[in-house]
């Protein structure tokens, strides 16, 4: 009775080291890439642990202007979008929450379905917009596009936590003459802070990681972001495997930190939509 | 008295909902009346000006030698990737669910997959993948030295091998659905099963899965959209080929208007895209909608 125990033990461990391994290493081959000389890269066989061990593609990645530039893009556009699109979603959940207007449900749905309509098919409209507005190729168009990205799934999240508040706290408010603003301000938005700070932080990934949209809609290093420039990453020699990989890395890291940050809620705020139905 | 502050109150609930709504109308709806509008029209460049042609697109793109690959490509893509994360994600969700120490560390490194940039996991597998030095051939130069797969230049290989890649990128958003839908069974449920006789197995079939049957449906219907608008991978990885091998719809949506500006074709087939994805998600608004006005009539009487 106890080996068999044992074996089970043994049998779980062994899946979850599998699993542990498919999901890290793909991305530990790349920082040991990163850290390798160019000859390195490709020498044969593979040394797994880099022979030596150089920071040299952080440096020439560093050191890029064009890649620094399209890094602070990145950083303004994922920074403007999410505080314009949490702004607008806490107004918008506190609104679909605790009113009932006629209209409600379909603007509602309307909004899930905006989260499940294809990026690509946009992409023709979104140009003419663009073109019409005058904001191709700025950060500015890119903001206003990213909206459209990340407001179905904050207004879904912050509704959610909207809703499991008691209206108790509200309505004495309501009794002592305060406004509904006034209540969405000095009582709702304080006491979900944390929640809300963590579907901005969701926000934030969500942007950080948008590739096809700045693809399409940014043709120089001015308003490129660091996606698009990932993408691009090949000279005559081909790819440049080295501080490819150094930049992926640098890439990965804010979005990572971010969401160790705010993983509680974000988890919370994503699973209880889903466990409702 | 009561109607001014039931107008009062209408006035507030618009005021709040006006930006959302204003955002769903330039980037949504009017897209959406756009793509219509050109599906249904010659596009002359560069003014966009249309002329109607009524379903001759349509027609002309239904009878595209590459529709049929497209599509079997579009439901091999869009089933398998939703199986391997299933898969993986079921096994992950279960394995955390137990109370087994050191789980912790499966979590946060299961996320990473899924936090990592889209673009950053194409060129993670571009490179696990390459012919030459790509460390998964060498790997498998261990069993048979002569082994040089083009994992992603080979028509036969190349779909299933970015629908792994993509697979990744996606199962840690699965575990933690059925994780979430896991801890959420009541513990007394498996007790008084166990209590009866049954074993670990029957628990699973008989009490775990019908309760985590609506989360189950839900994760189902999210994944097939995902799987149905995703992009960047197989952009990265393949762009579709090679010679449209890889090819899915959203790709050949984007081909058809940005490398052929044949921007009529390209909005004929997103309008059928988004036809297909529109019928499951306002079927299912229907029938929750009607189950809940059922339900209120049963609280009722």
């Amino acid at each position: 009775m106890k080996s068999k125990r044992v074996i089970t033990l043994v049998i779980l461990y062994l899946l979850a080291l599998i699993i542990c391994v498919v999901s890290v290493f793909p991305l530990l081959w790349s920082i040991l890439t990163s850290l390798k000389t160019a000859t390195d890269v490709y020498s044969m066989p593979i040394h797994i642990i880099p022979r030596p061990i150089v920071l040299e593609n952080y440096i020439s990645v560093l050191r890029d202007n064009d890649m620094m530039q399209m890094f602070l893009n990145t950083v303004i556009v994922a920074v403007m979008s999410t505080v314009v699109s949490t702004v607008v979603s806490v107004l918008a959940s506190y609104g679909f929450s605790r009113f009932k207007f006629p209209g409600n449900k379909a603007l509602f749905g309307s909004i899930l379905f905006s989260r499940l309509l294809p990026q690509v098919t946009l992409l023709i409209p979104f140009y003419i917009i663009l073109t019409r507005l005058s904001l191709m190729n700025t950060k500015g168009g890119l903001v206003l596009i990213y909206l459209i990205v990340d407001m179905p799934i904050t207004i879904w999240m912050l509704k959610g936590y909207i809703d499991t508040l008691p209206h108790e706290i509200e309505e004495a408010a309501r009794v002592d003459g305060c406004g509904y603003y006034g209540i969405l301000f000095k009582i709702v938005v304080p006491i979900l802070a944390p929640a809300i700070s963590a579907v901005a932080m969701f926000a934030f990934i969500l942007s950080w990681n948008q590739f096809l949209f700045p693809l399409v809609f940014t043709k120089d290093t001015a308003s490129r972001t660091i996606s698009v420039g990932l993408a691009f990453f090949i000279d005559n020699a081909g790819v440049k495997w080295g501080p490819l990989m150094a930049a992926s890395v640098l890439m990965s890291i804010p979005p990572i930190i971010v969401f160790s940050f705010a993983q509680k809620y974000i988890v919370r705020g994503l699973s209880e939509g889903a466990v409702k139905g | 008295m009561k109607s001014k502050k039931i107008l009062q109150e209408r006035l507030t609930a618009y005021s709040l909902v006006l930006p959302c709504t204003i955002v769903l109308l330039v980037m949504m709806i009017y897209p959406i009346i756009q793509v219509l509008q050109f599906s249904f029209s010659n596009v002359s460049l560069p003014d966009f000006q249309t002329q109607f042609v009524g379903l001759k697109n349509f027609e002309r793109v239904l009878l595209k030698p590459e529709i049929a690959k497209d599509a079997a490509n579009t439901v091999i893509w869009t089933i398998a990737s939703l199986i391997i994360r299933f898969a993986l994600g079921t096994v992950a969700a279960l394995l955390l669910d137990t109370s087994i120490k050191g789980m912790k560390a499966l979590r946060v490194f299961a996320m990473l997959p899924w936090i990592m940039p889209s673009i950053v996991a194409a060129n993670v597998w571009r490179w696990l993948y390459s012919t030459d030095f790509g460390v998964i051939n060498y790997f498998l130069r261990f069993i048979d030295p002569n082994i040089t797969i083009n994992w992603l230049g080979n028509p036969s290989s190349a779909l299933f091998s970015v629908v792994f890649a993509f697979s990744w990128t996606g199962f840690p958003f699965v575990m933690l659905m059925l994780l979430a839908g896991l801890q959420g069974i009541p513990v007394d449920y498996k007790e008084a099963a166990r209590i009866d006789g049954a074993n670990p197995f029957n628990v699973f079939v008989h009490i775990t899965v019908p309760c985590l049957k609506p989360v189950i449906v839900t994760l189902i219907a999210l994944q097939l959209i995902d799987g149905i608008n995703s992009f960047d991978m197989l952009f990265n990885l393949t762009a579709g080929g090679p010679g449209g091998s890889s090819e899915i719809f959203s790709l050949a949506i984007y081909r058809y208007a940005f490398s052929n500006f044949d921007f009529s074709g390209s909005s004929a087939l997103s309008v059928m895209l988004i036809i297909v994805i529109a019928i499951p998600f306002f079927a299912y608004e229907i029938i929750s909608s009607l189950r809940q006005r059922k339900n209120r009539l049963k609280e009722g009487a």
